[in-house]
């Protein structure tokens, strides 16, 4: 099995695995989008609202602000012993919203929910909530808790998790008649000209559309594509939440736990 | 998670995950497909939406099945946490 | 003898559009038409009630 990190900035990662199976790269990624905990809005205890926008309308927005997240402080609801419908100190956070708009029009954006611990805050400020005209006010208080993609989408701490194959792109020169079609065709730029004939320069980006060989004049044509089965290019963008980095860790401990449990229950019922 | 064996016999077995979906269920299929002691493997959702897949799995004549299945799922730990190793190197880097 | 007996108020409020004034419930189910009982208008609005709301935000 290997990694290679290709990019990683703040919350998107681009990395390849190679040696795996197809199902294990599928069970990272769908776990990655389902199964891994985060902070969201759960419940609103609505004091004024005097805007344009009903209630339930605005907890729905509230509730898909990405807060950022801190599994190792809080627990899962249904793992915390309190049992309480509300949540305790372990299990949910709160936040505060007071906004009035005076003579001219103002916005409410995610910035201006005051979390009770910092640590689990919007992860972007300017997200619009609603607009408020004059003398409209909106107060509330929010309580956040974790809780997996699978309930509910809010919950999904990610805008893109996704893998392609490793593309193999191979030109036999002798056979090439050094047109230029694949090089003018290619979406991806994954071919250029050197000494008259094309060069694969930028084989990782090729999307293994066939736009080459469908220009190619030659039958057969002399570009070969295809991919390996066993080498996936990861691409995990983060909302916000946790950097993509930890969200591919927490997502294989998962795995493994998962895999525990079954080991476990069948050890006893056996 | 709630494991319950549906059937077992000398060499065969079916095997109910109550909780899990086609991320476990596939996984665990392909894995025992690669077991040299495996005739046959396989996993079915009875409903899309119950999460309750079954898993089936028989082994080739003569061999026992109990030792198999957990052979695989101790194949996945080992994988996964050879991931977890690999990927915080590749990440400090 | 003895004190008023407090009728219970369901504290529901309407505000008439034209004169902004709030009114009771009460106050309307007085005559049987639905009136402003100071500028005479018949449209009225519901007030918010002063409670608080709990939603969950799915």
């Amino acid at each position: 099995m290997k990694i290679t990190i290709l990019e990683q900035n703040g919350n998107s990662l681009r990395f390849v695995l190679s040696g795996v199976s197809a199902p294990f790269a599928n069970a990272i990624r769908r776990i990655i989008m389902a199964e891994v905990p985060t902070m969201a809005i759960d419940d609103v205890m609505m004091f004024e609202n005097t805007s344009a926008m009903f209630d339930e309308m605005i907890t729905h927005r509230l509730g898909l602000v990405p807060l950022t997240t801190d599994l190792d402080t809080y627990l899962l609801p249904e793992e915390c012993d309190c049992e309480s419908e509300f949540g305790c100190n372990n299990c949910r956070v709160s936040f505060t919203l007071d906004v009035k708009a005076e003579a001219e029009l103002k916005m409410v954006y995610s910035g201006d929910l005051i979390p009770e611990n910092a640590d689990v805050s919007p992860a972007v400020k300017k997200i619009p909530i609603v607009r408020l005209a004059n003398n409209q006010r909106l107060k509330l208080e929010a309580y956040a808790r974790l809780g997996k993609g699978l309930e509910h989408a809010k919950w999904q701490p990610v805008s893109a998790s996704t893998y392609k194959f490793m593309p193999i792109v191979e030109i036999d020169t002798k056979k090439c008649d050094g047109c230029g079609d694949c090089v003018k065709y290619c979406p991806k730029n994954v071919f250029s000209i050197e000494k008259l004939k094309p060069v694969v320069q930028n084989e990782i980006n090729c999307t293994l559309c066939m736009e080459c060989i469908r220009h190619c004049p030659i039958e057969p044509s002399p570009i070969k594509i295809s991919h390996d089965k066993k080498t996936f290019i990861f691409y995990i963008e983060s909302t916000g939440s946790m950097p993509a980095s930890k969200l591919v860790k927490e997502a294989v401990k998962i795995l493994e736990r998962k895999t525990q449990s079954v080991i476990e229950q069948y050890k006893k019922v056996k | 998670m709630v494991l319950r064996i549906i059937k077992k016999e000398k060499n065969e077995m079916k095997i109910e995950l109550d909780g899990e979906d086609h991320t476990l269920g596939n996984l665990i299929q392909h894995t025992l497909l690669m077991d040299k002691d495996i005739e046959f493997a396989g996993y079915d959702l009875p409903h899309p939406l119950s999460r309750k897949p079954i898993i089936y799995l028989r082994t080739k004549k003569g061999l026992k099945v109990e030792n198999v299945f957990k052979r695989t799922l101790e194949k996945v730990s080992k994988q996964a946490n050879e991931f977890l190793a690999n990927f915080s190197k590749a990440v400090e880097k | 003898m003895g004190t008023a007996e407090e009728k219970p108020t369901t504290g529901i409020e309407y505000e008439c559009i034209s004169c902004k004034e709030k009114v009771t419930a009460e106050q309307l189910a007085i005559t049987p038409e639905i009136k402003c009982p100071i500028c005479g208008y018949r449209v009225l609005k519901k007030v918010r009630p002063q409670i608080v709301k709990h939603i969950k935000s799915r």
